[in-house]
C-alpha cells in the first residue's frame, strides 16, 4: 500500500492513538486520496483558485479525522464506512464517473401535471439542459463554478470546512458541479422547486456527491423538494450535502425523499441555519435503498425561530435507515417540534438519534420531540435515542419514544366489521404513515410517496 | 338462527363459560343478564371470534354453519355483528372510509353489488339521521376522542349500515345518559325485524324498558341458570342478583 504521501502520514500519526481507526478506515481513505489526486488533475488551471483551497482544506481535515468506524459514537449502529469500503474496493477511473447516461428518462420521477421548477441532477451533477424553471417564479440559480467569485457563496463554502461529519468534508473536498439557489429579499416563490437526483446504477461503483447551497434572504418564502432516484441495480454511493440559510423572517418548507435501488448507499448532510423569526419545516421520507444515513442539523441563530421536523421510514428486507437530527436552540423565544415515525419489517434496522440543545441564552424555548416505531417482525430492529441537553432554566421540553407492534385490539375491531386481516393491518399502518405524509404540502409528491407506501404495505 | 350447545370456554387457565345452551330464532330479542364476572362479555367475545378465548368443548351453529370455524371477518360477512362494550379508538383512520370498506366487503360476500361513493354517502346520511349522528363525527378518525355516548351511538350506527342477521349488544347501555339511551334503543327497535335477531348483554334492566326482550336469561358462574320472559328482568332489578345465588346454591345442595 502506498503510504508515502504527506497527508497519509498525518493520518498515521492520528491513528497511533486509535489503532482501530487504522484497521477499519484506511483503505477507504486511501482510495479517496488516489481519487482526490485524479480529481485535482482533472481540474487543470482551476486548482489554484480560492475554491480549491477550500476543497484541499476539507480533504486535509478528512484525512486527519478519518472515516467513522464502528466505535465512532455517531456511527455505532450504521456501518457506512465498512459498507462503502466493501462495495468500492476498486474505484473506477475518475473520467468514468463522469460518463454514463446523460439524458436519462425522468418521466417516472415527475408526477403528471405537476407545476414546479424542475432542477435535474444526474450522477450528482447539475444538468441545466434537463432542468426547467417557471419564468414568473424568477428563480436565481447559478452553478457553483460560476458563483464562486460571489463573496457570500465563498464564505459559506469556507465555513462548511468546520463541519465535523467526515462525509460532509468529503463532499466539500470533491464539490464541483453543484448549484447555488438564491431566493431574494421579499421574494415568494409560488411554485415548488423540485430537485430530481437521478443516478445511473447500471455501472458499478458510482459515486455521486451533489452539493447544493440555498440562500433565503429576509422575508422570502419557498417550498423545496429533493428526491433521490436511480436507474439500474448496481451499488451506488451518494454523498449529498445541502446547506440552507434561512434569512430573517423567511419561511421555508423542505421535503426530502429517498427512492433509490435496493443496493444504494447514501449519506445526506442537511445543514440549516435559521435567522431571527424564521420558520423551517422539513419532511424526510425514506422508502428504498440499502443503507441510508441522514444528518439533519438545525442551528437557530436568532430569536423567535420556529422549526418543524417530520420523518417517516418504511423499511423492508435488509434495509437500514439512520436519522440523526440536531436542533440547536441558541436564542430565546424559539420553538421546535419534531416527530419521526417508522415501520420496520423483515430484517430491517432503523436508527433514530435526536439531539436537542437549549443553550443558556435560549430562555422560553419550547421543544418537543417524538419517535414512534412499529416492528412487524421479530428480526427487525430499532435503535432510538433522544438526547436533550439543556442549559437554560426557563424552558419547556418534552420527548418520548414508543416502539411496539400493531395493536391487536384495533385489528380485531376492524375484522369484526368485515375487513380482512390484511386490509385491517394495511389501513392501520397507512394511517400511521399519513400522520407524517400529510405534512407534505406538494400534493403530487405526497401522492407519489403515498402510492409507494401503499404498494410496500401490501407486501409486508 | 343461532344454536349454542354445551359451550365451555376459557381464557388462559381459567374456565369462564362452563356449559352454555341457547337457541335464538329469527325475529327474537334475547337479553342475557347476570352479575359482574358471570361470563356475559366472554360469551359475546366468543361469538364474535376473539382469539384470546379458547373454546374447550361444545358447539355453536350460526345459520347452518359451524361458527367456531369462521374468522371474525367471515362471521361479519355471514351476518354477525358485535357492538363493543368499549369500542377502540383508531387514530388516523377516517370513519367514513372505514365504513365504506366495511359495508362493501360485507355486500360483496353477500353477493350484492358494491356501493359507489354517492350511493354509500346516501345510505350513510339516512342512517346518520336515525342515530342522530352529526356529520362532524363521521369526518373524524374512528372513535378518536368520541365521548362514551358517541362511541355507543357509533356502534349502533355501524350496525344499521351493515344490516346484520344477528346483533350482539355488549353492555351497550352502560355509561349512557337517558337521552343517549333512548336514541340507541330507538335505533335498535327500528332495525329489528322478523328476519333478524338481537342478543342484549347487560347488567341492568334499564335498556330493556326501551327494547323489550322476548326472553331473559340469567348467566351465573358461566351457565344460564334461569330463563324467563321480560318479567324476570324486572324481578332482577327489584331483588338484585343475590336471590339467584341463593337459588343456585339451593339447587346444588
Amino acid at each position: 500500500m502506498d503510504q508515502g504521501r504527506g497527508s497519509w502520514h498525518i493520518h498515521i500519526n492520528y491513528c497511533r492513538e486509535r489503532m482501530t481507526t487504522i484497521r477499519n478506515t484506511n483503505s477507504l481513505l486511501h482510495n479517496f486520496e488516489v481519487y482526490f489526486g485524479e480529481f485535482e488533475r482533472s481540474l487543470n488551471g482551476e486548482s489554484q483558485t480560492g475554491w480549491h483551497k477550500i476543497r484541499k482544506k476539507a480533504f486535509q481535515k478528512l484525512v486527519e479525522t478519518g472515516f467513522p468506524d464502528r466505535k465512532h459514537e455517531e456511527y455505532r449502529y450504521t456501518p457506512m464506512t465498512q459498507r462503502i469500503e466493501k462495495a468500492f474496493q476498486v474505484f473506477p477511473d475518475f473520467d468514468l464517473q463522469k460518463s454514463g447516461d446523460k439524458q436519462p428518462d425522468i418521466s417516472a420521477c415527475l408526477p403528471q401535471g405537476m407545476k414546479a421548477n424542475i432542477l435535474v441532477f444526474v450522477n450528482g451533477n447539475y444538468q441545466a439542459h434537463l432542468s426547467k424553471c417557471i419564468p414568473e417564479d424568477n428563480l436565481h440559480i447559478a452553478e457553483l463554478a460560476d458563483a464562486i467569485g460571489d463573496q457570500e457563496v465563498e464564505k459559506y463554502l469556507g465555513e462548511s470546512v468546520s463541519h465535523t461529519d467526515s462525509f460532509a468534508l468529503l463532499n466539500t473536498a470533491f464539490s464541483s458541479n453543484g448549484i447555488v439557489l438564491k431566493v431574494l429579499r421579499n421574494q415568494i416563490i409560488q411554485n415548488p422547486v423540485y430537485m430530481i437526483h437521478i443516478t445511473d446504477g447500471s455501472l458499478n461503483n458510482r459515486v455521486n456527491q451533489p452539493r447544493i447551497l440555498i440562500l433565503f434572504d429576509k422575508n422570502s418564502q419557498a417550498t423545496i423538494a429533493e428526491f433521490f432516484f436511480s436507474k439500474g441495480d448496481k451499488t451506488i454511493f451518494t454523498n449529498a450535502f445541502t446547506e440552507i440559510r434561512v434569512g430573517e423572517n423567511a419561511t421555508v418548507r423542505y421535503i426530502r425523499a429517498g427512492l433509490e435501488n435496493n443496493q444504494a448507499l447514501r449519506v445526506s448532510n442537511i445543514s440549516v441555519y435559521q435567522e431571527e423569526s424564521s420558520t423551517f419545516t422539513s419532511v424526510n421520507v425514506d422508502l428504498e435503498g440499502k443503507l441510508i444515513r441522514n444528518n439533519l442539523n438545525i442551528i437557530q441563530n436568532g430569536r423567535g425561530c420556529e422549526t418543524h421536523l417530520y420523518g417517516f421510514y418504511l423499511l423492508t428486507d435488509n434495509m437500514h435507515v439512520d436519522n440523526h437530527t440536531v436542533v440547536d436552540h441558541k436564542y430565546p423565544d424559539s420553538q421546535s417540534n419534531e416527530i419521526y415515525k417508522g415501520i420496520m419489517a423483515n430484517k430491517s434496522t432503523g436508527v433514530f438519534n435526536g439531539k436537542i440543545y437549549v443553550r443558556q441564552d435560549a430562555q422560553r424555548t419550547n421543544a418537543y420531540q417524538q419517535n414512534s416505531n412499529i416492528l412487524l417482525s421479530n428480526d427487525a430492529t430499532i435503535n432510538t435515542k433522544p438526547q436533550l441537553e439543556i442549559w437554560a432554566d426557563d424552558v419547556k421540553c418534552s420527548h418520548g419514544c414508543t416502539t411496539g407492534q400493531i395493536d391487536q385490539e384495533q385489528i380485531f375491531y376492524m375484522r369484526s366489521r368485515g375487513l380482512d386481516e390484511v386490509q385491517a393491518k394495511t389501513i392501520l399502518l397507512h394511517a400511521f404513515a399519513l400522520d407524517i405524509l400529510n405534512h407534505i404540502n406538494i400534493e403530487e409528491l405526497r401522492s407519489m410517496l403515498d402510492l409507494k407506501v401503499i404498494e410496500k404495505l401490501n407486501n409486508v | 338462527m343461532l344454536k349454542i350447545k354445551n359451550l365451555r370456554a376459557s381464557i388462559g387457565d381459567k374456565e369462564i363459560l362452563t356449559g352454555i345452551n341457547l337457541d335464538v330464532n329469527a325475529g327474537e330479542v334475547h337479553a342475557i343478564m347476570g352479575p359482574n364476572g358471570s361470563g356475559k362479555s366472554t360469551l359475546a367475545s366468543v361469538l364474535a371470534g376473539r382469539e384470546e378465548y379458547k373454546v374447550t368443548s361444545g358447539s355453536i351453529t350460526f345459520l347452518g354453519d359451524d361458527l367456531l370455524d369462521l374468522s371474525p371477518e367471515e362471521r361479519a360477512w355471514k351476518g354477525l355483528f358485535l357492538a363493543f362494550q368499549y369500542p377502540v379508538e383508531i387514530p388516523g383512520v377516517s370513519t367514513t372510509n372505514f365504513l365504506k370498506t366495511a359495508v362493501n366487503n360485507v355486500r360483496e360476500h353477500r353477493g350484492l353489488e358494491k356501493l359507489d361513493a354517492v350511493s354509500f354517502l346516501r345510505l350513510m346520511r339516512e342512517q346518520m339521521k336515525l342515530m342522530e349522528i352529526d356529520q362532524s363525527l363521521v369526518n373524524r378518525s374512528l372513535n378518536e376522542g368520541f365521548s362514551g355516548g358517541e362511541k355507543k351511538r357509533n356502534e349502533i350506527f355501524q350496525m344499521a349500515l351493515l344490516d346484520p342477521k344477528l346483533a350482539i349488544l355488549d353492555e351497550t347501555d352502560s355509561g349512557l345518559d337517558i337521552d343517549a339511551l333512548k336514541i340507541v334503543a330507538n335505533g335498535v327497535n327500528h332495525l329489528k325485524s322478523s328476519d333478524n335477531a338481537i342478543i342484549i348483554v347487560t347488567h341492568y334492566q334499564r335498556l330493556l324498558e326501551y327494547i323489550v326482550p322476548d326472553f331473559v336469561h340469567v348467566l351465573y358462574n358461566g351457565q344460564i341458570v334461569k330463563s324467563g320472559t321480560k318479567e324476570l328482568a324486572f324481578e332482577l332489578e327489584e331483588k338484585g342478583y343475590e336471590w339467584i345465588r341463593e337459588e343456585v346454591a339451593g339447587i346444588s345442595i
